[in-house]
Parts: structure tokens; sequence; C-alpha cells
């Protein structure tokens, strides 16, 4: 073959158009497609169309359940919190976990106040993203009941935590933010006064009790019942004894629950679950908080940073069933080892067990003055737990006292003294412990300190140009 | 072969009957200096567009050349570029073009990933760091080996284990939320840089410390808008363009290195208290003993340093590795092995690595290169980076003296509360594993001499597997009778990219060259996650031992990128280079009608020194100035941020629903527009060097907007808000001795960056949002992104001993309070990352002994211990865990005058956030040390060798902090300068051996 000037450049001009368009071909190939840069979400469903039957409203008031059991909030810090925070119990510092809220310490960027102000109102989001569904009837009213009852709940929960009540006292000192819906309207909400908080809890508790069903009651989850042991917690709280007697009265006369015997109370402690549970968080052996727990922070564990007080220790009488549910172990260091026993962190966390509901009425008894309804109610008690006591006016008093026997170290004690208008006493610790708590030369915290409400978190003041931040902070 | 060279010489035949008129020219490139061929050299006629490249001894062919006036233009890495007139007839002999050796500047070609530019044609900047650098460094990963080599780049570490990854910015921070890590490219390939692990509270591996820096030819830093127009939607943070080493052609000769070592800790760290010493704080804060408590024997003190610290560490590194070929075809083959201890106990590194390139050319038209990279990595990390009891960086500051490490029998003690590290690390399993490959071929073909097309297919796989053990009955898996996890992350990673380059040559003294390119990208992430619990027996280590399962995890996602491209290059007369790049990209992380940006970049060049009115200026060899401006976005958001949706869970072993994100359909990329104008120059053949200026505006920025919490959501990802990053370069290299013996040559560079936020959004009520927190200005307007803003400490009160902060009253008086709520907090204007850095290097040789040396500087920042809240307590958990022996220096008595307050401050919050713990990080390090010696010749040929050198090479052998009460290293601090008790960076000897045959 000769190559003339003619053929060498057909050659070329022919092979320059094939690797042309080959070359065209390759480039036009990441158009052609439109799916190309559409990326695959299989992990998640699109907010607009994830809630479509009841099933999915279910699924939603589990999750909500499951945003509230972490070791943030109710599956740990939210319990031990108010138990450091009091005559019942301190952090002794092993691992840094507690001290600043038993040092009375708190500041507005600490992580406590944070997870529980964010944790409850996640769970307010869940219960609003089933409230609004705009599904209804049938079995959907249940869960919108149920949805009803947790954002009462939280906003309840909140109020406790954050409200001025205690601090400025009266029905317009600040309260809470009311959210009542889900990534739509005002996403910077201003604080509604304490009043307003008040009658939104209780139309929300109304409206669950009015779509709950009755015959649905189990204790993972909120029901029907639970709701209306919440609400003889919550009127107590606002002060409203009838309704809280009327509320309380719905559980005791239902006749699913009673006050267990004696020699059951330890067993059924060292299970997973509590004695008259109504509501509790429950954890399996592949969802559950590993090494952020109740057992392993009260315990003598590698953490181990919750220890009782002598002063609670010493507040059993001997016979006291529930003395047994303590040790003292070394001479001198009490620890409260059997509520939370399970260190690998299945133990049910109780919400709600059906004795606070017995109590709580106790107490609407003896606020409202029907002491001896009151005083017969806690001897009741007292009896089924093999103790002595010194009861004898059925005061409201007497009533916290044997509350505080029953419920220690289930997240109560800080709400019961301040509800009650008590101070904080500075009870006396090992002299080698006297500084992991609020300062002993100050002495008590006294009722109405600033103290008794948690600075809003510095995360909230920052994104949120209506908040106001509490005082002091 | 001889077919082929019979072919060859058959077209060649035919041809030259075809055309009368024309020559073939043969000649040989050689070193000016040496007089040895230059190997590779490439010859080009301007005028005739046709070329070759020289083979090994220097020799090239030119066939078919008509008669007439040509300037050749030959050019060689490491050497000046030469232009020679040459007149071709029948006369015209063999030519010998003599090259003249760039001492000052070796790195001739910028990379860009899509093509090779020479130097003095390239309108942008970048930054090329020779592999000649990289070579012998004690290191696991090039990123280490960066460290002040390359202008405008800041490296810091966020731990010293070995393999870690490194933080790598490059002209400041272009972004408050979005990735601010620079793009990176192996061979072309667009490759993930950091590790894919689950799990972040173990030592981090970094997915590119598989790369052998000893294979890699050339690093180039690309900066400008122009320079990363290739990569325009990635381009905001730069991009590093990594060449691995390839063939040459010649016979094979092969190189042997072996190099052994030991590490110690960069710098030592504060020192700790003994027992006696809180024996003497205990006494006077509780009025007793620690031991009537029984907290101390009275005799134990033990150093937990020492006892973390693994002193018989090696480092040790040998790698083989061959290069050769012939005029069609070579290949580069290396292999090596790299283990380094690290010096904290439980941590160690071993690095297999291995690279295969081969390059063929098919015929004159078609070339095909394959270069791939396979690596395997094995990291015995440890739990840091946090107050993990297991982890030995915490044990170290806060296990106390009057614990015993050991039993009396020698066995580790099983301490209560924090975790004994020596029992841990000798009982549990921290590991990381890489599998990585990278894979590019490329098929080059030129259809005409001025019309060319590339193909380049890019494989990127990784391969990422976790194990993890806690033992049966001690530490974090006590209560579960022992756990085992084991995690494996797979990343796989495909692109494409097809460029046609066509030059058009207007007439003699213009030609343009435009360019079309489609660049696609998919990546698909995949993961399996399993822990069980409860193990019978010692020695058991996998999942399918255990009693019970854990829990099972295991995700999958996947995104995209398209992008196309095109490029006008506009010469004349090699003076005035015009650049001009417009670019349309879609990224799959943006919803369907937001996903698509368009970004155009310019930039000009011209080239004084060849203009006449410079030719009387003798000393003057080049002077360049160039301008360039463009757009380049950033698309650094997590995978899907657009769309609102629930994620899935369980309660109670029940399916659950919870919210996920709030999603924001309308985002889209942040941009920046970046320019840069630059001066470059050599003079008396011995001084170059560069200015430049460059200024990056950021706008629409990726921006997690706090949202308030009362959502249930805590951010939003939106596109809000302007942020600039400005400052200049300025490289100088000069040789200051240059002759037969003794060689002696000085480079240094200097970056500065100024960062500031210019505009931020605002909320509902028109006010500015702003993003602060009790350390930080994290986003304020006219503020650097994450600048320190706190409580200012005003230290400790002489009276009292009380702990001091500054306060501004209503009306303006700045006084100071002892209660740290009402204290003011205070911008301090600098953030974590230094504003001012760079380094400063001399390189010597004298006959065959040669020195290299490179003191890296960082300036103006800052860097906070926030772990000395527990270290610096003044009394609270005195005895539980250890304090820093800076403690001593507590108040006593009125008119002490001392910066550490009284015993029992602690109720006084004076531990809490504030300046007190507040340092300037500005330091000096001699990041390396090499001093070798190139055995003569004369000596080794009698046993079979080419060459052998031996060599000492050290990192980080010296460092001066300049803030007297800093004791950590200042690079022990993570990306936001907080001491987050990851282990330290280390100072490394090695000496090594190199055999070339």
């Amino acid at each position: 073959m000769v190559v003339t000037q003619k053929s060498y450049n057909t050659f070329i001009m022919k092979n320059q158009l094939k690797i042309t368009l080959v070359a065209l071909v390759s480039l036009s190939f990441a158009s052609c497609s439109d799916n190309f840069l559409e990326p695959t979400v299989d992990y998640a469903v699109p907010t607009s169309t994830a809630i479509t039957s009841a099933a999915d409203m279910a699924a939603v008031i589990n999750g909500a359940h499951d945003l509230a059991n972490g070791a943030g909030t109710f599956g740990e810090d939210a319990i031990g919190t108010p138990e450091v925070m009091s005559d019942n119990a301190f952090a002794n510092t092993n691992s840094g976990r507690y001290a600043v809220q038993s040092l009375f310490s708190i500041v507005s960027t600490d992580g406590y106040p944070s997870a529980i102000w964010s944790g409850a109102y996640a769970a307010i989001a869940q219960a609003n993203i089933v409230i609004n569904s705009g599904i209804s009837g049938g079995e959907a009213d249940h869960y919108l009941g149920q949805a009803y009852s947790i954002r009462a709940f939280m906003h309840f929960f909140l109020l406790k935590n954050f409200g001025q009540q205690y601090v400025d006292g009266g029905d317009a000192s600040l309260g809470i933010p009311i959210v009542t819906t889900y990534a739509e309207g005002n996403l910077f909400p201003a604080r509604d006064s304490y009043s307003a908080v008040i009658s939104a809890i209780e139309q929300d508790f109304d409206m669950a009790m009015s779509l709950l069903d009755p015959s649905k009651e189990v204790t993972n989850l909120v029901s029907y019942y639970s709701t209306a042991g919440f609400m003889s917690r919550f009127y107590n709280f606002s002060g409203n004894f009838s309704e809280a007697i009327a509320a309380a009265d719905i559980v005791i006369n239902s006749g699913l629950y009673s006050v267990e015997p004696a020699e059951n109370v330890v067993p059924i402690w060292q299970s997973t679950t509590s004695p008259g549970a109504m509501k509790e968080l429950v954890f399996t052996s592949t969802d559950r908080n590993a090494f952020e727990n109740l057992a392993r922070m009260m315990r003598n564990t590698n953490y181990g940073d919750i220890e009782v007080t002598k002063d609670l220790y010493d507040s059993y009488s001997d016979t006291d069933v529930r003395k047994q549910l303590l040790v003292e172990d070394p001479v001198g260091t009490y620890r409260m080892v059997n509520k939370f026993n399970l260190e690998d962190g299945t133990d049910a966390i109780p919400m709600l067990r059906y004795a606070e509901v017995w109590l709580n009425k106790a107490e609407a008894l003896a606020r409202s003055g029907q002491n001896a309804q009151a005083l017969e109610m806690i001897q009741t008690l007292s009896a089924a737990r093999n103790a002595t006591n010194n009861y004898t006016s059925g005061s409201a008093l007497e009533v916290l006292e044997e509350r505080r026997l029953e419920l220690a170290l289930e997240g109560h004690r800080f709400y019961d003294l301040a509800r009650h208008g008590l101070d904080i006493r500075n009870v006396p610790l090992p002299a080698s412990l006297a500084n992991t708590r609020f300062n002993s030369n100050n002495g008590d915290i006294a009722y109405g300190d600033y103290r008794y409400a948690f600075p809003i978190p510095q995360n909230e003041m920052d994104s949120n140009p209506q908040m106001i931040q509490n005082k002091g902070y | 072969m001889k077919k082929l060279t019979a072919l060859f010489g058959f077209l060649f035949l035919m041809l030259g009957t075809a055309f009368a008129q024309t020559t073939t020219i043969r000649g040989v490139v050689v070193d000016a200096e040496t007089g040895d061929g230059v190997p590779q050299a490439n010859v080009f006629i301007v005028e005739a567009l046709k070329g070759d490249a020289a083979d090994f001894d220097g020799n090239f062919v030119v066939n078919d050349v008509a008669y007439g006036q040509y300037t050749f233009r030959i050019s060689s890495i490491g050497y000046v570029t030469l232009e020679q007139e040459v007149l071709v007839n029948d006369d015209t002999e063999s030519l010998v073009f003599a090259l003249e050796p760039d001492v000052a500047s070796l790195e001739d070609v910028v990379v860009t990933g899509v093509g090779e530019i020479d130097r003095l044609a390239f309108t942008g900047t970048a930054s090329v760091v020779a592999g000649d650098k990289f070579e012998k460094v004690p290191v696991v990963s090039f990123e280490q080996a960066l460290y002040g080599k390359a202008t405008g780049v800041a490296i810091t570490s966020s731990s010293g284990t070995p393999g870690a990854g490194k933080n790598i910015r490059i002209r400041g921070i272009s972004s408050i939320n979005a990735g601010v890590s620079p793009l990176l490219v192996v061979d072309g390939v667009q490759v993930i840089r950091s590790g894919i692990a689950s799990s972040g509270a173990t030592s981090d591996l970094s997915g590119i410390a598989g790369l052998d820096p000893n294979d890699i030819a050339s690093v180039t830093v690309l900066k400008d808008a122009v320079s990363t127009a290739p990569y325009a939607g990635n381009g905001s943070n730069g991009v590093i363009v990594i060449t691995t080493k390839s063939g040459i052609a010649g016979s094979t000769s092969y190189s042997a290195n072996y190099s052994r070592g030991t590490s110690q800790k960069a710098v030592d760290g504060p020192r700790m208290l003994t027992s006696s010493e809180t024996e003497i704080l205990f006494q006077e804060y509780y009025g007793a003993s620690m031991m009537d408590y029984g907290i101390w024997d009275g005799t134990t003190d033990t150093d937990w340093d020492d006892v973390v610290t693994n002193d018989d560490n090696v480092t040790q590194n040998f790698s083989l590795s061959a290069r050769g070929g012939n005029a069609s075809t070579s290949f580069y083959l290396s292999g090596s092995y790299f283990e380094q201890d690290g010096i904290i106990i439980g941590t160690e590194l071993d690095r297999y690595s291995s690279k295969f390139d081969v390059k063929h050319q098919f015929s004159e038209r078609v070339n095909i290169q394959n270069s791939l990279n396979l690596s395997f990595v094995e990291q015995d990390g440890v739990l840091e980076g946090s107050g993990y009891f297991g982890n030995p960086a915490l044990a170290r500051n806060f296990m106390t003296p009057m614990k015993k490490a050991y039993n009396d029998d020698g066995t580790p003690a099983a301490l209560p509360g924090l975790h004994n590290p020596v029992k841990i690390q000798s009982e549990s399993i921290d590991q990381k594993r890489n599998a990585r490959l990278i894979n590019s071929t490329n098929i080059n073909v030129q259809i005409a001499p001025n019309f060319s097309l590339q193909q380049r297919i890019g494989i990127d796989y990784l391969l990422a597997k976790e194990k993890y053990f806690d033992d049966r009955f001690y530490g974090d898996g006590d209560d579960d009778l022992g756990r085992v996890y084991d995690y494996v992350n797979n990343n796989s990673r495909l692109t494409s990219l097809t460029a046609l380059k066509y030059i058009y040559s207007i007439n003699s003294s213009n030609s343009l060259t435009a360019t079309v390119l489609a660049d696609i990208a998919k990546n698909w992430r995949y993961s399996v996650l399993a822990g069980g619990l409860g193990l019978a027996a010692d020695g058991l280590y996998n999942l399918g031992s255990t009693a019970e399962p854990d829990f099972v995890g295991g995700n999958y996602f996947d995104y995209s990128k398209t992008r196309y491209g095109a490029t006008l290059n506009y010469v004349r007369d090699q003076k005035l280079y015009v650049d001009f790049n417009a670019v349309y990209e879609g990224n799959s992380r943006f919803d369907k009608d937001n996903r698509y940006n368009s970004f155009l970049s310019g930039g000009i060049a011209y080239v004084l020194s060849n203009e006449s009115f410079f030719e009387s200026m003798d000393f003057l060899d080049y002077l360049r100035v160039k301008f360039s401006i463009g757009q380049t976005g950033n698309a650094n958001v997590g995978v899907n941020q657009y769309q609102a949706f629930v994620g899935f869970g369980a309660y109670n072993d029940t399916p659950s629903i919870n919210i996920g994100q709030l999603g924001n359909n309308v985002l889209t990329w942040e941009k920046a527009l970046a320019y840069d104008a630059s001066i470059d120059f050599e003079l008396f053949s011995r001084l170059s060097g560069s200015f430049t200026y460059y200024r990056k505006n950021s706008s629409d920025l990726l921006f997690n907007v706090p949202l308030s919490r009362t959502t249930g959501h805590s951010s939003q990802e939106r596109n809000i808000g302007e942020l600039f990053n400005d400052g200049i370069e300025i490289e100088l290299s000069g040789d200051i001795i240059r002759n037969r013996d003794f060689n002696l040559s000085l480079s240094g560079n200097l970056t500065t960056v100024r960062n500031q936020i210019t505009d931020l959004p605002v909320d509902g009520n028109g006010d500015v949002i702003e993003i602060t927190s009790s350390l930080y200005y994290s986003a304020v307007e006219g503020y650097a992104v994450g600048s320190f803003y706190t409580r200012e400490w005003a230290g400790v009160d002489p009276n009292n001993g009380d702990p001091l902060w500054y306060v501004t009253d209503d009306n303006g008086n700045r006084t100071t309070t002892n209660n740290y709520n009402s204290a003011s907090l205070y911008p301090f204007k600098k953030n974590a990352d230094p504003n001012i850095f760079g380094s400063f290097t001399a390189n010597m040789n004298y006959k065959g002994l040669y020195a290299f040396a490179t003191l890296y500087y960082a300036f103006d920042y800052m860097v906070y211990d926030d772990w000395a809240a527990y270290q610096l307590r003044d009394g609270s958990l005195l005895s539980t865990y250890n304090y820093y022996a800076k403690s001593l220096e507590r108040w006593q008595q009125p008119g002490d005058i001392t910066d550490v307050p009284r015993l029992g401050a602690s109720s006084l919050n004076s531990y809490r956030t504030s300046s007190r713990f507040l340092y300037d990080g500005d330091h000096l390090r001699l990041s390396e040390l090499r001093v070798g010696y190139d055995i003569p010749t004369e000596l080794v040929e009698s046993v079979g060798l080419n060459n052998a050198s031996v060599y000492f090479s050290g990192s980080n052998l010296w460092t001066h902090v300049f803030d007297e009460d800093l004791d950590y290293d200042p690079d022990a601090f993570g990306p936001n300068g907080q001491q987050d008790l990851a282990l330290p960076p280390l100072k490394t000897f090695t000496f090594g051996i190199q055999l070339d045959f």
C-alpha cells in the first residue's frame, strides 16, 4: 500500500470521526441517565408520607418511648438527678457523673439541662406527629390518646424542671413553651406562663383519657390507667387536690393493681421489673444502655457515682423490707443496690408504680384537710412493708416521709421537696466526701433559691431569640 | 517487537518516498553540566507541532520534518526549558541540545489530575512538592510528610497514634459547617482520604495511610479557581493531587531500602503530682492524711506517664522497587513493609503496600497506562479522644500515683474505677484494618497531531474492618462476661473521565487549545455491624463464640456527581497565557431542582522577562505576573440532608418511627469567588520565588442553622451567610553555594490566613443569628470561624485566693468578680488554626554527604486545655483524680501572688471554662532532618551495586513552644483546638540504608 497525501488524510478523517463519536458517546454517557444523580434512600422515609395508618401511629408512639429511655433522660440521668439534688443521695465523683447536680453548681452549658430539654421536646415532636396526622377513629384513637398523654407528661416534666414557679411563684411566672405542632408554625416559640402551661397539660390529659382504650392496659407503653396515675401526680403539683384524688381513684378502683405484699418487694425489684409497676421504660438485650445505666451508677461498679446518704438509710426502721434494698458496705458507704441491679442495663425504669398513685391520693387528702384518711392510707402502705412508724396525724409531711421511703432513688425526691415548699437539707456526708456535695459551709439550700429551676440550656438561648433565661443563671 | 520495528521502518520508507522535501531529525539531549543524556526529555518542534520523547540515553528521532526554519523547544523536569532555532535542510545533522539544570525550581509540571501543564504556562496557583521530599521519612502517611512543605497548606494532627488522619486546611476555612478538607486525587482518581470506620471512640485510621510515601512521584496542591477548575464543585477547599511513580525506559534498576529506629514523645506534656505532693495538698484541704482514709498506703508512688509509655517501640521500613522498560513499554513495581509502634502501650501500625505501574505505547497514536496501588494496613489502637476509662492518655493524667499499676507478682492490677491501662492493653483488642485498591487506567489517543482523546477509568475500593474485644472480667466488658464487636465498612467508587483536546495554531505566534471533558463519579457505602456478649473462655474473640447478641446494625447509602467542562487556553509568543474554564456540575446531595450549578473561571499570565525591554537586565532570568479569578463550590454536607424524613428504630423489640431530619429542599451548592494575583521570578540563576495574594469569598454557606430544641431538632442545613479568607503566600528558594563538591540551597515559605465571617442570617426578630458557646464564637460576624470567646481569667485574688474573672458592667466599666455566672464573655480574636505558618528548609551536599532539614513554624492561634478542669480543679476530686504539678502553686495565704487559686476554690467554679486554660499555640519545630552519605561508586561497584547510601532520618526532633504555660504539644489538640485526651505526637529517629543495583 502506498500512502498518498489524500489517502492519509482520509484515513485520519475517518478514524477521527470514529474516535470522536466514541468520545461523544462517553461524554453523553452521564447525561443520558436522569437517574444517575438520584440517591438511594432506603434507610428512611419522607416525613410527608411516613404516617398513613394506625400502625404507623403506633410506631411513632414506640419511637417516643425509645427517645425517652436514653441515658441522658429517663434511662438514667433524669432518675438520678432529682435524687442527688436532695437529702436522699449524692454524687461521690467516682467518674464525675452527677457532680454538678450534687454540688448545685449547674450552669447553662452543662449537659444535663440540655439533654432533658431536647429529649422532652423530641418526645413532644413525636406526639405532635401523631396528633396532627389527621388519622382518627378505631384503633387510631387509642394512639392519639397515647400521644396526648405523652405530650402532657413531657410538658409537665419540663415545667417541673425549668418553670420559675418555685423561684418567682405565681401563675404569671415563666413556664416553658407549649408546642403543639411539628415542623410548622412558630419554630422559635417563647415561654408561656406557668398557668398557661398548667391548663394546656390539663387539656391534653383530658383528651388522652377520652381517647385511650382502658382495655389496652400494658406497662411498657403509656395507657389509660397510667395516664390517670400521672394525672394524680400532676394535680398534686398544680394544687388541684380534688382532681388528684379523682384521678388516683380511677386507678385504685380499677382493681387491676395492688400493693405488693412485703415478701415480694425485694425479689420483684431484683427482677427486670418493679413492684406494682404501671408504666415502665423497658430495655432488651439488643436495645439497652450498656454502660450508662442506673445499676452501674448506684451499685459499686467502676462508675458507682450515686451513693445514698446515711440520713436516708437511717430513716428506714429495721423491720422495713425496703431497707433490704440498700446495703452499707463498707462502713459509712450506703448504696441502693436492688432497685436497679442489672448492670447490663436491662432493668426496666419505673415511671409510675401503684404505690405512688396510692401516695398521690394520700398527699391530696392530707393537703386538702382530710388527714384521717391520709393517715389510714400511709399506715396501710407502711404495714405492707413490715415497717414500724410514728405516723400520728396524717399530715402532708408524714405522707411525704412515707413517700420518701417508698420511692427512694426513683427520681422523685427533689420534686417532692420543692412541691412542698421545703428547703434542700445539707445532710452529713463522710468527711472525705464532704466536698462532693454543695458546700457544707453554706448550709441548706432555701426554698425559692434560683437553683430550684434549671437554667434554660445555652444552646436554646443561643438559637431561640424569644427565649428568656431563668433567674440567677 | 522486531515486527513492530520492521513495520515502523516500512512506514518510514513509504513516507520518505511520498514526501521528497522532508527529513528525519535525530539527536540527543544532554545535561549541560555533566554531559549525560537526559532521559525522557521532551523535544518539540513548535511550528511543526510535532516532537518526540527522548529515550533513556537522551536520544530522540523526529520523522517527516519538512525543510524550513523551526523553533525547537526542549524540556525536561528539573531543567530549564531550552528554545533553539534550527534550520532544517539536507545538511541537518545529528542535533545536540544541552539543558541547564534548573536547581532552584525542580518542579516544573503542574499535575492537575486531568492533565499535566507546563508550570510556566499555568495561570493558576499551585504548590508542587517533588517525590524525593517524601522518601525515607519515618512517618506513616504522606499527610504528615507534607508538613510545611507546601505553601498555603496547614496540617494539624488530632492524635499521635501511628496511622491517625491529619486535618488539612488549604488557605483557611472556607466554610462554617460544610467540610473544609481538600479533595484528594491519586493518579487522577478522586479518592476518599479519611477513614470510614464506624467507631469514633478508638484511634483513627486514615483511609490513605496505606499509600507508601516512597511511591510518590509528586504532590501538587491546587489552590486557586483556575487550578481547581477541573474540580470546580469541589474546589473551594483546594485539591491535593498525588502522582505515584511510573516506569522509565532503560535497563531495569532495583532499589532496596531498610530503616529502623525508635520514637519518643515530641513534647513531654505536663508533669503530674506525686503521692507525697498529693498528700501535702490533701492535708491542707481536709486536715487529715490520705492514709487516714485508706487512700494511700504511704509508699506507693506510681508514675503513670511512665506506665503508659512504650519504651521499647520500633519503627522500621523495608522496601524494594524496580523500574525499567524499553521504548514502548515501561514499568514501576514496588513493595514495602512499614511498622511503627506508638509511644503509648497498645498502639502499633503495620503497613504492607505495593504499587504496579505499566505504560505501553500501542502505536504512534495510542498509549495506555495503568497504575495500581494496593495496600493493607493494620492498626492496633486504643480508646482515645475523650474521657474513656480505658484511654491510656486519660490514665496518664487521671490515675493517682497512690494506685499501683502492678500487683506484687508483677501482673497488672485490677484497679476499680478508671481502668488500669496496662491490664486493658494486655487483654483487650481495638483493631482497625484497611484493605485498599486504587486503580487508574488511562487511554490516550492522538487522533491527529493536534487532536487527542483521553479516557480514564478510576476505581477506589476501601474495605475497613474493625474488631473490638473487651475482657470477660476486667474493664468495659466485665458486666457482660466479655464483649466482641465486628464492624465491616465498605466503600466503592467508580469514576470516568473523558477529555477531548484540540490544539489550534492560529499562526506562528498564537495558539489556542480547547478541551471539553465529562467526568462522573458514583460512590457506594455499605456497612454491617454486630456485637455479641458473653464468652465462655479466654482466648475467644469471635462473634460466633458469644452467648447473646448485643446489637446488629448496618446501612447503605450512595452518592454521585457529574461534571461537564470546557476550557480554552490561549498562548501568544510564550509571553501571554490566557485560560478560561466553564464547568456545569451536578451533585446528588441536593434536591432535583437545585442539583446543578455553573462555575466559571479565568486566568491570565504575562511573562515580562520575555519582553525586549527586560532583555538588558541580565540578572533577571524570569519574571511573570499572573491573575486568576473564578467560582468554586463546596457540597461537603452529609448525604441526603435536603430530605425531610423520619428514621426507624425499635422499642421493646417492636419497630418504631423516630423523628429524623427536618430537611430543606432548597439546599444547594455553597459557592466561593476566589481570586489570586502573583509574581514569579528568578534572579541570577540562583534565586527564585513567588509572591501571591489570594482571597476567597464564600457565600451561600452550607450552614447548620441552630433551631430551637422545642422543634425536636437541633439544627437545619441551609445556604446562608458569607465569609472570606485572604492572605499572602511567599516562596523563596536560593542556591547559596553551587559548585562541584559543595552545594547549599535554602528555601522558605510563608502563608498568612485571615478568616472572617461577613454575613450571617437573621432570625424572625431581625436579629443576626450568632452561634456562640461558653468557649467559641462559632459563627459571629466580624470574627474568624470558631474563634475563642469565653470568660476572661483575671487571676487569683491575692487577699483570699478566690478565682477572678473580668466583668464589664452596664456602664462599660471593666472590673473583676469571683462569681463565675456573672463574669462577662470576651472574644479573643484567634481561633485554633494558625494564621501564619510555613517552613524553612536547608539542603546541602558535600561530596557524598548530604543533609536536609525542615523547620516548621506556626503562629497566631490558640489552643484550649479543656481537661485541665480536672487536673487543675482546686480541691474538688483531689485524690480521686490526679492533678497537674502546677497545682502546687496554689494560693495559701494573703499576699500570695499566683495563678492557681486556693484549694476549695472549685466551689466557686474556678475550673470552669475560661481563658485560664487558653494558650497560644505558637511554636517552632524541626519537623524533619535527614543526613546521609552516598558511598563512593568505586567502592560499591565491586560488589555489584550502582549506588549505596546510609542515612539518618528524624521527625519532630525539636519543638519550641512560645507560651510558657502550655506544657502540651501544640499539635496534640483537635481541630477545634481542644485537648481531647488523644495520644501525643511522635518524635522519631531512624537509621537506614539504601542500595541501588
